[in-house]
């Protein structure tokens, strides 16, 4: 790709609104996770007492809920990013493409 | 055709010498092959399953053979996996026999604490999804190493990125082959050194002549034939409770001599700085795992390659929750069961024996051989992976890309490869006969404390950082390297269990929390010094990259290669 095309492409509002959502996107989600893992991992470090407790009466404790949680979260994380990717990143991509003279 | 079945019987014959040779050699220096593991009686529905398996297996990788053309063909299975192929052969790495009996193992003894080897894991991928899958998929052919030295200098960043990429696979192939051995010795009742042999031998009959095709369908074979195995378990512990997960967890409790400590923290991992380091080497490891990368280029674009990781992190997701499950479970029909315990109260065969013995105890003989010959199956299907990331490493990126002058064609690549393949068989045979009677854990460690502390930091910077040029990648690739091996050595694995000193020096298991955010930041300064042409060259060609790497634009050819 010649420095031209790449300076048009860089500057076309299409994929600047590509870069600004999926970045944005990404980066929200990403810290979900991150956020999610760092309460599971400060918690073991630093606050064993309260991860040891039992919301109920059972046996069940916050330690293994947040685990679990952590583990769905990344499930249904991506595919929440999956599902938005397919249908608003992948045709917003398409429409520039084809603006810039690919395919 | 008739060349390759010449190379398949050259590569048997030289490999069934070396394996006498080698097997004679541990005989006649009077290794005490068994160890300490104690051999279990032949396990015939097992072998028998076993077997099918393999003979599948090598059918497949016949048939792969005659598909495998190209170099393209030879790393990537020509770009031609389906997204939810390679989703469930990315799953399938990690659902290996360190997973399956080795974190069901370490919950059973440590209960809540072993489960942050599942949720590292699932804290990683959905991040690689996120940030770097289809980047990755847009700007590399077959490496993760194409895709640092896009816009670098290409020689000098292959270099210290192969160095970082072969440490990984080598580390992890000897924790891979020291587990297979042992695993096999336990299930099968075959010699510790043989059943090395037969693990290499399969394993370079699947990728010198299969390439990415075979090693990608044994993988997803494995991980369907787990994941189906997995299930049953969980499903039977699950009805024994009558659904109630409260009463698994509270009849663990009862049972382990622990009692209600096992759902809490604090029974493994002891203090916050070991917690935090094994937590940044789980999560971040991951993301530098060569031969997991690699299966991103498997698919024909970005957006099969956002799919697979998607269908991945769901798999492993639902397989981590079965392993919880299976874990606490064990403990109430495994720990007071005089059936998997010898006379002294030990249990059989050790720790990592328990999901079997479980196995066992829900589903009887004919599972019991099932899930152990999906468990060697595992093994082979991870060290196959493994092994073929290393021959690209060394072929494409070392050879073809560095060291050799002129173009390479593609059938010399194929070559080359081969020949690493053989050599990386043989070098895990050696190796793993002399780690046989070590402690393998902190060599699994290693390798993910390097793909942390090297691969990572390099990967996700020149993804990211426009600023940062050659020497900056390599200033950050040196000290990863140094600081991640050097803490090893002086820490608690090796500079205590390996070489007997009494107290280590460096006090932590993983080094990851101090040498990944030093790796980091020799980028920074060492990005920020330099001011050199060079460095503003490279800087500049950022811009295209990032088109490339956000849009695809600049690919050439269907299959993207």
């Amino acid at each position: 790709m010649s420095p031209t095309e790449t300076e048009k492409c860089l500057n076309h509002p299409k994929f600047k609104e590509l870069i600004r959502a999926r970045r944005r996107f990404g980066l929200v989600f990403s810290l979900i996770i991150a956020v999610g893992y760092a309460v599971y991992v400060l918690g073991m470090s630093f606050a064993p007492g309260f991860m040891s407790q039992s919301p109920g009466s059972g046996s069940m404790t916050y330690g293994i809920i947040i685990g679990v949680l952590v583990i769905i979260s990344g499930m249904v994380c991506s595919g929440i990013y999956t599902w938005r990717a397919n249908r608003y990143f992948d045709v917003l991509n398409g429409e520039l493409r084809k603006e810039l003279g690919h395919e | 055709m008739s060349k390759v079945i010449k190379l398949f019987l050259g590569y048997i014959s030289g490999y069934i010498f070396l394996a006498l040779y080698l097997s004679a050699a541990a005989h006649g220096a009077g290794g005490d092959i068994s160890g300490a593991v104690v051999k279990q009686p032949l396990n015939v529905s097992a072998i028998i399953m076993f077997l099918i398996f393999v003979l599948a297996t090598l059918g497949i990788t016949w048939w792969a053979a005659s598909k495998t053309k190209t170099k393209d063909d030879f790393y990537a299975a020509g770009g031609g996996i389906t997204p939810w192929q390679n989703g469930t052969a990315i799953a399938g790495d990690f659902m290996s026999a360190a997973t399956f009996l080795g974190i069901t193992g370490a919950i059973y003894g440590f209960g809540f604490d072993a489960m942050i080897l599942a949720v590292g894991v699932m804290a990683a991928w959905p991040v690689i999804l996120f940030l770097m899958a289809e980047r990755l998929r847009n700007l590399g052919s077959y490496t993760f190493i194409d895709v640092v030295s896009y816009r670098l200098d290409k020689k000098p960043i292959r270099i210290i990125s192969a160095i970082g990429s072969l440490s990984v696979v080598i580390f992890y192939l000897i924790a891979q082959m020291v587990g297979a051995g042992k695993l096999i010795q336990l299930l099968f009742g075959l010699d510790y050194v043989y059943a090395v042999i037969l693990v290499s031998f399969l394993m370079i009959c699947y990728v010198s002549f299969g390439g990415m095709l075979a090693t990608t369908w044994v993988q997803l074979i494995k991980a369907v034939l787990l994941l189906i195995g997995g299930t049953f378990i969980a499903f039977m512990v699950m009805k024994s409770f009558n659904f109630n997960v409260e009463a698994i967890l509270s009849s663990a409790a009862d049972i382990h001599p622990k009692g209600v400590a096992i759902l809490a923290p604090g029974l493994w991992l002891k203090d916050p700085i070991a917690i935090i380091s094994i937590a940044l080497t789980m999560m971040f490891g991951i993301m530098g795992l060569p031969h997991i990368l690699m299966r991103l280029f498997t698919v024909k674009d970005a957006k099969d390659a956002r799919k697979s990781v998607f269908v991945a992190t769901t798999l492993m997701g639902y397989f981590y929750i079965l392993i919880i499950i299976i874990g606490f479970g064990a403990v109430t029909f495994v720990m007071n069961n005089p059936d998997y315990h010898d006379a002294a109260g030990n249990i059989l065969g050790g720790g990592n024996m328990v999901a079997l013995h479980l196995t066992q105890y829900m589903g009887g003989d004919f599972m019991l051989g099932f899930m152990s010959a999906v468990a060697f199956a595992t093994i082979l299907a991870v060290v196959a992976g493994l092994t073929l990331a290393g021959a690209a490493t060394i072929a494409h990126d070392l050879y073809s890309k560095t060291f050799k002058k002129g173009p390479v064609s593609s059938a010399e690549e194929i070559k080359i490869s081969r020949i690493a393949t053989f050599a990386l068989g043989a070098i895990a045979v050696v190796l793993g006969i002399a780690f046989e009677h070590q402690n393998v854990a902190f060599v699994a460690s290693m390798a993910l404390a390097v793909a942390a502390s090297v691969n990572f930091p390099i990967l996700i910077m020149s993804l990211y950082w426009s600023n940062m040029p050659t020497k900056g990648a390599i200033a950050g690739g040196v000290v990863g390297l140094i600081l991640s091996i050097g803490l090893i050595i002086l820490g608690p694995g090796v500079w205590v269990s390996v070489l007997g000193n009494a107290e280590p020096i460096f006090p932590q298991v993983y080094p990851t929390v101090y040498s990944m955010p030093l790796a980091f930041i020799a980028i920074w300064v060492f990005s920020l010094l330099d001011k050199s042409p060079q460095a503003e060259k490279e800087k500049a060609l950022f811009d295209e990259q990032l088109v490339r790497s956000e849009t695809g634009i600049g690919i050439s050819g269907a299959s993207n290669h």
